[in-house]
């Protein structure tokens, strides 16, 4: 039972977040939402690194973050340069490599 | 002997250093360079010939040459006795002729080339007789005829001499072709050129029946290219352009007797091919039998009228080729082989001599000769051996020879044949003796002032005249017949013992025949000089017929038949002429409308081929290749749509897509 909390929760934020990258304009947002799906996917990690008995995924949920860190950088660094050069950071209007 | 495949490279070498240094040096020493090596050679047979009568192995070295896959050509020679032998008969006549030349051709044009080409042409008879395959034979036999077309054109600023020439290549070509096709067959047949291979195979029957045959009959056609038998012996006569000493050379001693070299060495093909000596009278006419038969006769017969005295000797060489031809033809093969080796020296000595008489008296016109018996002793009493040799006078060396011939025909049931040698013999004396009549007897007849040649044609006459006199012995009938006994390679030996041919018996039928032909020949040697010894002639025939008693009928149509040489030579040449017109029109013909139909007809099909490819390249390729850019377009533009650019679009389809793949694994789980 008390995984089954764990896993939806961990289920809950991912769905969360795959909703924000999906209807949220706002860039900002969009990376938020990146964020809290990584984050939905590291509860799950470290549950099932607990019920297998474990440490792999302590382990593995501790990369992720360190890789969402770098993310994060890369992507607000963009969200940056966007700003600059339109004023504004709403990525409908990010339609550059349209076919 | 084991030595001997050296001679023939010696001999190259020889000519190349003649031809290429000869020139600068010495020019007027080029017999320098060739004479010791041909004399060396000369020792090399005569020591040779001592190691067979002790006794002495065959000799076979051979090593591969080329291989082209159906087989190999080998490179090497066969040394047994009559390879020997026919070295004694090539370095002997070489070594006379090239002394004599040091005298004849002092001050030639083309001295050093002379000598060059002698010593090439002396190479190449040495490879023929020593070669173990009739690869390497072919290739001695070209040399040669390389060698004589080029001595006959030697005086080549006479056009009439280099057409000489150019005629006796041609017509040795055309049996060369024979010669070349019958290799080839047995070639095919026993898959190998060598000699002996293919005449174990005649002996054993593995190589028979007609391809056997028809093989024999293309060698034959060779030989008589080659050694100028009838129907094709119109070159020789003509060859006479050459210089004296290459006539005694090589038209008389070596090259001409190299068809009867080749028919004696592959003496087992032709025996079994002819079934020689297995039937007797008329049923044993063959081809062989009866090309030498007809020609023995049919020289004869030219050299009767002919006032050239080289020409009288070149018909009767032709003639004496004929005598070996049907000896080797009715199974008497000893004593072909001794006609052929005695016939060599006295032969040579006839030739040498006659060149001693056209040096002194500069024609070579019997009618502008005549008393040089006392100016010119020496070459007189030479000449007479020659001529008593040639007429089968006891105890010359023609006497056994033509003897044992003739005696072989009789002996293996050919009488038809010792008919026509005998007549021969008859007409041989006869017109010897007329010639000699015509040129030593009686007064001279022409101008200047004849003189005795000087010590090298003298000695060298007197040196072949005195085997022309005494080597009769060693082929008497009997043990001591070295012919027979050591000379005969061993497979003739199988095919004599299998028929039972006869070489020599010392039998009265033998004695009786002996006394026949001297009789005959004693006869032609009186009517001869009844006819034309002045002395002789003045005391029985009328005053006016001194002369001219051959130009009335009817005898002056057999001359005028005789002098027209039986009209061969017009018939080859309105051959010739008949052959090229009809060829030349045939062929026009043939290339207007068969070979231009075919051409248009393959230009019409190509064009109309070209046609088809067109449509289909502009229609079938073209189309579909346009028809593929047309899709690949059309889908490029319409696929574009969907990129819009639109980043929460495309994260749309990801999570669409990974949730029907994670609806679709639930499921299958």
């Amino acid at each position: 039972m008390t995984v089954n909390i764990f896993l939806i929760l961990a289920a809950f934020l991912f769905s969360l977040g795959v909703y924000g990258v999906l209807a949220r304009r706002n860039a900002v947002m969009l990376l938020l939402s990146v964020e809290l799906m990584l984050n939905g996917v590291n509860i799950m990690l470290v549950v099932f690194g607990v019920m297998v008995g474990n440490l792999t995924g302590q382990v593995f949920a501790l990369f992720v973050i360190a890789v969402a860190a770098a993310e994060v950088g890369v992507g607000l660094g963009l969200v940056l340069l966007m700003y600059r050069n339109k004023q504004h950071v709403n990525v409908d209007d990010a339609d550059l490599m349209k076919g | 002997m084991e030595i001997f495949w050296l001679l023939p490279i010696l001999n190259i070498a020889a000519c190349f250093l003649t031809f290429f240094f000869a020139r600068s040096v010495t020019k007027s020493k080029a017999h320098l360079w060739t004479v010791p090596v041909v004399g060396f050679s000369w020792l090399v047979a005569l020591f040779a010939v001592g190691q067979i009568i002790v006794g002495h192995d065959v000799v076979n070295q051979s090593k591969e040459w080329f291989d082209f896959g159906a087989g190999s050509v080998r490179m090497g020679v066969h040394i047994d006795g009559f390879a020997v032998v026919m070295m004694v008969v090539v370095t002997s006549i070489s070594l006379a002729m090239q002394v004599y030349s040091i005298s004849y051709m002092r001050g030639e044009v083309r001295y050093v080339t002379y000598y060059a080409i002698i010593a090439l042409f002396t190479s190449g008879m040495m490879i023929l007789v020593t070669a173990d395959n009739l690869f390497l034979a072919i290739f001695g036999w070209e040399i040669m005829g390389l060698c004589s077309y080029m001595l006959i054109g030697h005086y080549h600023e006479d056009v009439a001499n280099s057409t000489a020439a150019i005629k006796a290549f041609l017509t040795t070509r055309t049996g060369d072709l024979g010669l070349l096709i019958g290799s080839i067959m047995c070639f095919w047949a026993v898959r190998t050129f060598d000699i002996e291979a293919i005449n174990v195979a005649a002996v054993e029957g593995v190589f028979g029946g007609h391809l056997l045959e028809v093989a024999a009959i293309a060698l034959c056609i060779g030989v008589i290219g080659k050694s100028a038998q009838f129907p094709l012996h119109t070159w020789l006569p003509d060859a006479m352009a050459g210089p004296t000493p290459v006539s005694s050379l090589i038209h008389a001693a070596t090259m001409v007797v190299a068809g009867v070299y080749l028919v004696a060495r592959m003496f087992p093909v032709f025996a079994e091919a002819f079934d020689i000596g297995q039937f007797g009278g008329i049923e044993s006419v063959h081809l062989i039998a009866l090309v030498g038969g007809v020609t023995a006769l049919v020289g004869a017969f030219l050299a009767l009228v002919q006032w050239d005295l080289k020409k009288v000797l070149a018909y009767s060489t032709i003639s004496q080729l004929g005598y070996m031809i049907f000896g080797l033809g009715v199974g008497a093969w000893g004593a072909a082989v001794f006609h052929l080796f005695t016939h060599a020296f006295f032969k040579a000595l006839l030739f040498l001599g006659s060149g001693s008489v056209i040096h002194a008296v500069h024609t070579q016109d019997m009618r502008d000769m005549g008393g040089l018996r006392k100016v010119m002793p020496r070459t007189y009493w030479t000449w007479i051996i020659g001529t008593l040799a040639l007429c089968g006078v006891f105890p010359a060396a023609g006497f056994f020879s033509k003897d044992e011939i003739l005696a072989g025909a009789w002996h293996n049931s050919y009488q038809w044949v010792w008919v026509l040698g005998l007549l021969g013999a008859f007409l041989t004396a006869f017109y010897m003796f007329r010639a000699t009549h015509l040129t030593f007897h009686g007064d001279y007849r022409g101008h200047g002032h004849p003189h005795e040649s000087d010590n090298w044609i003298t000695g060298v006459l007197i040196a072949l005249a005195i085997p022309s006199a005494v080597i009769g012995f060693i082929g008497l009938p009997g043990q001591l017949n070295l012919f027979d006994g050591w000379f005969e390679p061993h497979v003739v030996h199988e095919i004599v013992e299998r028929y039972g041919l006869v070489n020599e018996s010392l039998d009265t039928t033998t004695w009786v025949l002996a006394a026949v032909s001297l009789a005959v020949a004693a006869a032609g040697i009186i009517l001869a000089s009844m006819l034309f010894l002045p002395k002789w002639r003045d005391s029985w025939v009328p005053e006016g017929l001194h002369s001219g008693w051959t130009t009335r009928p009817p005898l002056s149509y057999a001359r005028t038949f005789l002098e027209r040489k039986l009209y061969l030579d017009s018939l080859y040449g309105t051959l010739t002429l008949w052959v090229r017109d009809s060829a030349s029109r045939a062929m026009y013909w043939t290339n207007m409308h068969i070979v231009d139909r075919v051409i248009d007809l393959t230009g019409a099909a190509s064009l109309q081929l070209g046609k088809g490819f067109y449509m289909f390249d502009q229609d079938g390729l073209d189309g579909f290749y346009n028809g593929l850019a047309a899709v690949t377009n059309r889908g490029g533009r319409e696929l574009r749509r969907t990129q819009t650019g639109q980043v929460q679009q495309y994260a749309g389809v990801l999570f669409a897509a990974a949730a029907i793949f994670g609806i679709f694994f639930i499921l299958v789980n």
